[in-house]
């Protein structure tokens, strides 16, 4: 597809282990449109951390492309950035929040007023303005993960991919946290490539579900997602349409997982 | 890979030291030759005055660490568990252990003369401050729900302290004796270098004095060879004995 | 969240009784053991067990004076202490030099780890003591010597702690640095290097009180000046008072010491003490 943002082509990954070659991603192709807010989900242990860890160039690939703008990655591209599941981990304990996100400018080679003024813009999109020169873990779970968000939206980048971000806090927590992304998105009108294992979830964000199998895993199917926006907790969560969707895309994950259940038994 | 690796580097290392003392860079009286030390490695295993002071090093430094830890382990239990004691008594170690036991030395010889017993005294005081330390920390380190647990079934403070809060504790514990093990292995030899009057580092200062160098390098190839032989022992001990340390699992 | 702890009414109140009692609590047992020493070796009890006052004397005035112009430090100061707190400075920081930068090193390569890994297990299993008829040998009876075996001794403990801070670097952490496409001098200094600099620090504290024995030991063995000589030459001309006060003297010195290394490691390390402490909410 010619508008295409990302362009995954048969990506494949083998790993070599001592009881021979295993097969974790068997030829998954998708495109991703520009603007786009796309829901990657499936059977738990099916890859998705590892294919995001692909897209973003951290892991190299066994087999296929992997490419943003045309260009094959090779490390991630400059014009995009990683929010990570594990926020305490992937945020930097000896910086203050200020300087977790400033680091994410570190090459672009900005005057330190600009820099400084665009990182507490960031940290101001999340709602955190205030917090600016604490540390990450004297703050919750959320507001950590916040600083994360912040320091992938710093740079403006083109693609956004989030591995599973919301999967380490508590569910009203999650809502809230969801809704700020939904409103950061639109703002920004960045494209986000988003891995979850909640389908409730997917289905609430996102424009199109692509729904992997078990792994090794490749693309069971691709859902397009018409709930009108803007999305709202309570009023799409009423809509038959999401329970609709919800349900499709919850039976072919299940689905999934039963076929790899079956397999393994005969 | 690995393993080949690091056998390559012991033979690099031992062919530098040879091409060291061919090339003539330092005297022959410093640094002998690879040769001459790996002879002499092989008189002094087959020396039997040599296997005496050595059990004689390897006796004080077992006897030292078995009592001192029979003693230190309960009295470290017992500052661990009570707050009260915790913090003088960590005070008060703090401030003795400053004190290096080899400055403790004099002291010693004078009380204890030349023999096992000054030997004995030196290592002892040297490691009881990290087996208290280590035995204290571990009890700290208990996890609190499995305190709950105890209480929860009506357990005493002793059966609590026995049931739970050793078995909690042993890995600090090890990890203790692991160090007091080291530590106490430098003491012994430390007490033999300065005056004692048996052991393996009577014999180093013997082949030092008379001007032995090969003898002298012999010796701490064997020493430091006694030193690995003792870590190792010691953490088999550990994973045998305290399956759920972390270092076992 | 940011925690605290809020005081309730009453325990306000008594809040200035609240730092005396700590410290009280915290002493009384030194105090006690202080007070025991005293009452059980009054003088003439114990020809090498002098009483406490009197050694705490000697203390006082073998090595300190009332004179700016001396810097408040006696002659016998001059000639022992400070050869001896030389050596100490001179060994122990070619050991953190050494240790830190070939830890650095070979944390970060591999294949260079595999290649010395059994070397380093033998130096760090050797006793460093064991080494002194060997630099001796070597160096004869010079400060070199000194200096010599407390930087062989102590760059052990700061060579495998810097080794294990670097390869303990959290794979998520290196992800991250990844994604944010740091150069590789970036990536050295604001992330590997700050990783690891707790592990680092643990291993400088080590290495620092085995110096302090090194220095002892050394002197003891073989020396014309320093503080262990001091403590050999009054044992030897039946001075135990002298040499009571030389042993006060290391005592003290490696309580200052380490006072000290945590005053700076708490600074530098400041984060990583409160993020220990702290809570990370919910």
């Amino acid at each position: 597809m010619t508008d295409a943002l990302l362009a995954v082509d048969r990506l494949s990954k083998s790993y070599a282990t001592r009881a021979g070659t295993i097969k974790a991603i068997d030829e998954i192709s998708f495109t991703v449109r520009p603007g786009e807010f796309l829901s990657i989900v499936g059977p738990s242990g099916c890859g998705k951390t590892t294919l995001l860890m692909l897209l973003a160039g951290l892991l190299p690939v066994s087999g296929g492309t992997v490419r943003v703008r045309g260009l094959e990655v090779r490390g991630t591209p400059p014009n995009m950035a990683i929010v990570f599941q594990d926020y305490s981990r992937s945020l930097f304990p000896w910086l203050t929040n200020e300087r977790n996100v400033a680091l994410a400018l570190h090459g672009a080679r900005l005057s330190k007023a600009e820099a400084r003024d665009r990182t507490y813009k960031a940290l101001a999109e999340v709602g955190l303005t205030g917090f600016e020169r604490i540390y990450p873990w004297q703050l919750s779970g959320g507001m950590q993960q916040r600083v994360a968000i912040a320091r992938a939206l710093v740079v403006s980048p083109e693609v956004l991919l989030m591995d599973e971000p919301f999967a380490s806090v508590d569910a009203q927590t999650r809502a809230t946290l969801e809704d700020l992304l939904l409103e950061v998105w639109r703002q920004s009108k960045t494209t986000i490539v988003f891995v979850t294992h909640d389908i409730d979830e997917a289905v609430y964000l996102s424009d199109r579900v692509v729904v992997l199998s078990k792994g090794p895993s490749h693309v069971v199917t691709e859902i397009q997602d018409e709930l009108p926006r803007p999305r709202d907790q309570i009023v799409t969560k009423e809509e038959p349409l999401f329970a609709k969707l919800r349900g499709e895309v919850f039976g072919l994950v299940m689905g999934a997982r039963r076929h790899a259940a079956e397999e393994r038994r005969s | 890979m690995t393993p080949l690796l690091s056998a390559a580097g012991v033979t690099a290392a031992i062919l530098v030291w040879a091409a060291v003392t061919v090339a003539g860079v330092v005297p022959a009286q410093t640094l002998p030759g690879p040769a001459p030390v790996a002879a002499r490695i092989l008189t002094l295993l087959t020396d039997r005055e040599f296997y005496e002071q050595f059990l004689d090093t390897l006796t004080t430094w077992v006897l030292a660490l078995g009592i001192t830890g029979v003693v230190a382990v309960p009295v470290g239990l017992l500052i661990g568990y009570f707050a009260f004691l915790r913090r003088p008594t960590e005070l008060v170690i703090h401030g003795l252990r400053s004190v290096p036991s080899t400055a403790l030395l004099p002291v010693a010889i004078l009380f204890f003369g030349l023999g096992l017993q000054m030997k004995f005294a030196m290592v002892a005081y040297a490691i009881i401050w990290p087996l208290l330390l280590n035995t204290a920390y571990g009890v700290r380190s208990v996890d609190p729900t499995a305190m709950y647990v105890a209480r929860s079934l009506r357990w005493s403070t002793p059966r609590s302290l026995v049931g739970v809060v050793l078995p909690s504790a042993a890995p600090g514990i090890a990890s203790g004796f692991r160090i007091a093990g080291g530590i106490g292995l430098v003491v012994v030899l430390s007490a033999e270098l300065l005056g004692a009057s048996r052991g393996i580092g009577t014999v180093l200062v013997r082949y030092q004095q008379s001007d032995q160098p090969d003898f002298v390098y012999a010796g701490i190839v064997l020493v430091g060879a006694l030193g690995i032989l003792l870590q190792y022992t010691l953490g088999q001990l550990e994973l045998r004995l305290i399956p759920w340390s972390p270092a076992a699992r | 969240m940011v925690t605290g702890r809020p005081l309730g009414p009453r325990a306000a109140a008594r809040g200035w009784l609240e730092r005396p009692i700590r410290v009280l609590g915290a002493i009384w047992l030194a105090v006690v053991l202080l007070v025991a020493w005293e009452l059980k070796f009054r003088p003439g009890e114990s020809v090498f067990m002098p009483p406490m006052s009197a050694i705490l004397g000697a203390f006082v005035q073998q090595w300190f004076v009332l004179d700016p112009g001396q810097l408040f430090v006696t002659d016998h100061f001059q000639t022992n202490a400070v050869p001896s707190l030389l050596r100490l400075a001179q060994g122990w920081t070619i050991a953190a030099a050494i240790g830190i930068g070939a830890g650095l090193v070979l944390g970060i390569w591999r294949p260079a780890l595999a290649f010395l890994n059994p070397l380093i297990r033998f130096g760090m299993s050797t006793p460093s003591t064991a080494l002194l008829p060997i630099v001796i040998v070597v160096f004869g009876i010079t400060s070199s010597m000194n200096v010599a075996l407390i930087a062989m001794g102590s760059t052990w403990s700061v060579l495998i702690n810097t080794i294990d801070g670097v390869r303990s670097l959290d794979p998520t952490m290196i992800n991250a640095a990844r994604s944010l496409r740091l150069g590789r001098s970036a990536f050295f200094w604001r992330v590997l290097l700050p990783s690891a600099s707790p592990q680092i620090f643990a291993g400088l504290r080590i290495s620092l009180g085995i110096a302090l024995i090194l220095m002892v030991v050394s002197e003891l063995y073989a020396a014309t000046s320093g503080i262990g000589h001091v403590m050999v030459f009054a044992k030897t001309t039946f001075r135990f008072v002298d040499m009571w006060s030389a042993i006060v003297f290391v005592g003290v010195l490696g309580l200052l010491l380490n006072g000290l290394f945590g005053l700076v490691e708490a600074r530098v390390l400041r984060w990583k003490l409160e993020s220990s402490r702290g809570a990370g909410g919910s």
